[in-house]
């Protein structure tokens, strides 16, 4: 038998259904990092959230591994789960409004000090600039854009991850880096 | 796609939006790299993407990791349910546990409710026994009583 570590998700996934603690352990290894990553950049850099989200989706795979359909692939199964969960609390995000008005405050705030040159050539500064405009994307675009060049997911596991055609993530991704390139003019060589 | 006369920057971007430079193949490659410096804002859209790449790495935040106690949780969890997978049930289950599963009110409402509409109508099917054989007096006749008050007194 091969060692948990050389087993492929879906055997590990396999192994979790009967509470195999090694199993889920390497699972967990392989994963949680990106995940809260990711969670943690859909959800405005909130950590505690993002912890809560992680915690909260390997316990749904604890609970219903029967869930997840070993002919597909577990990547895309997982971020679809992922995604949902972020999903679900821009709807009490919005029910609530008050986070919504927090980011454009904050935005408001940054665009009144738009940053010079030497400034954004910063790294650090560019990442501030790039967090801030990624907030003021809709849900979709920046899932689009942090499935891709976050969590390096390929157009058709987006496609899958999001539900949609490979033609509508190509398009979202290249309005979304020229909706970006205006707002971050450092990147426009005409300046 | 490398007919010059038809080439706009938009293709080399949508092709550097939608692929890493190792998800090219020979062919996009090679377009890539012809046409790559010739447009300025070709240039500055492969930039924007490497930047922003660059950004959002994980290791951007390297304190941001996941915290020890979730996992020991989850174990936890996963030990829990193990447990209870294991547990016997029906019968073998340990009398204590029976004991311990509280019933809900409702359902003990509705079994009260189910035995008194029971009751009512058991009651309702009976016919009323007009020589009911708890009033022996009517049926008894002098004979019987004289008897009776005979023994009765020799008793005492």
């Amino acid at each position: 038998m091969l060692h948990y570590s050389e087993q492929a998700d879906n055997q590990l996934m396999q192994a979790i259904a009967g509470q195999d603690a090694e199993a889920f352990n390497e699972l967990y290894k392989r994963y949680s990092t990106r995940l809260l990553h990711f969670f943690y950049t859909m959800l405005h850099k909130d950590r505690e959230k993002s912890q809560d989200f992680l915690q909260d989706l390997f316990t749904k795979i604890i609970e219903k591994p029967h869930l997840y359909d070993p002919s597909r692939s577990f990547t895309t199964w997982i971020y679809t789960l992922a995604r949902n969960m972020c999903k679900n609390e821009y709807r009490s995000m919005a029910v609530r409004s008050d986070p919504e008005v927090a980011v454009n405050y904050q935005v408001l705030l940054h665009s009144e000090t738009t940053p010079n040159m030497d400034k954004l050539l910063d790294a650090s500064a560019f990442r501030e600039q790039l967090w801030l405009q990624l907030d003021q994307l809709g849900p979709e675009k920046k899932e689009t854009f942090i499935l891709r060049y976050q969590q390096n997911k390929s157009l058709k596991e987006i496609s899958e991850i999001m539900d949609c055609a490979e033609g509508t993530i190509k398009s979202r991704l290249f309005y979304t880096l020229k909706w970006l390139a205006d707002k971050l003019e450092v990147f426009d060589p005409k300046i | 796609m490398e007919n010059k006369g038809s080439f706009k920057p938009e293709n080399i971007e949508q092709l550097l939006a939608a692929k890493s430079p190792d998800e090219l193949n020979e062919t996009e490659k090679a377009f890539v790299l012809q046409h790559f410096k010739t447009w300025e804002q070709v240039v500055a859209f492969h930039q924007l993407i490497s930047a922003s790449r660059q950004a959002l790495d994980l290791n951007q935040e390297p304190d941001l990791q996941p915290d020890p106690a979730i996992l020991s949780r989850l174990q936890q969890k996963l030990t829990e349910k193990k447990a209870g997978n294991e547990r016997p049930k029906g019968l073998l289950r340990p009398l204590s546990q029976v004991f311990m599963y509280k019933i809900p009110v409702y359902q003990a409402g509705i079994a009260a409710a189910v035995l008194l509409a029971i009751f009512i109508y058991t009651a309702g099917l009976e016919p009323v026994d007009r020589s009911d054989k708890s009033t022996p007096a009517i049926g008894r006749t002098v004979a019987e009583d004289s008897l009776l008050i005979r023994d009765f007194t020799v008793t005492i």
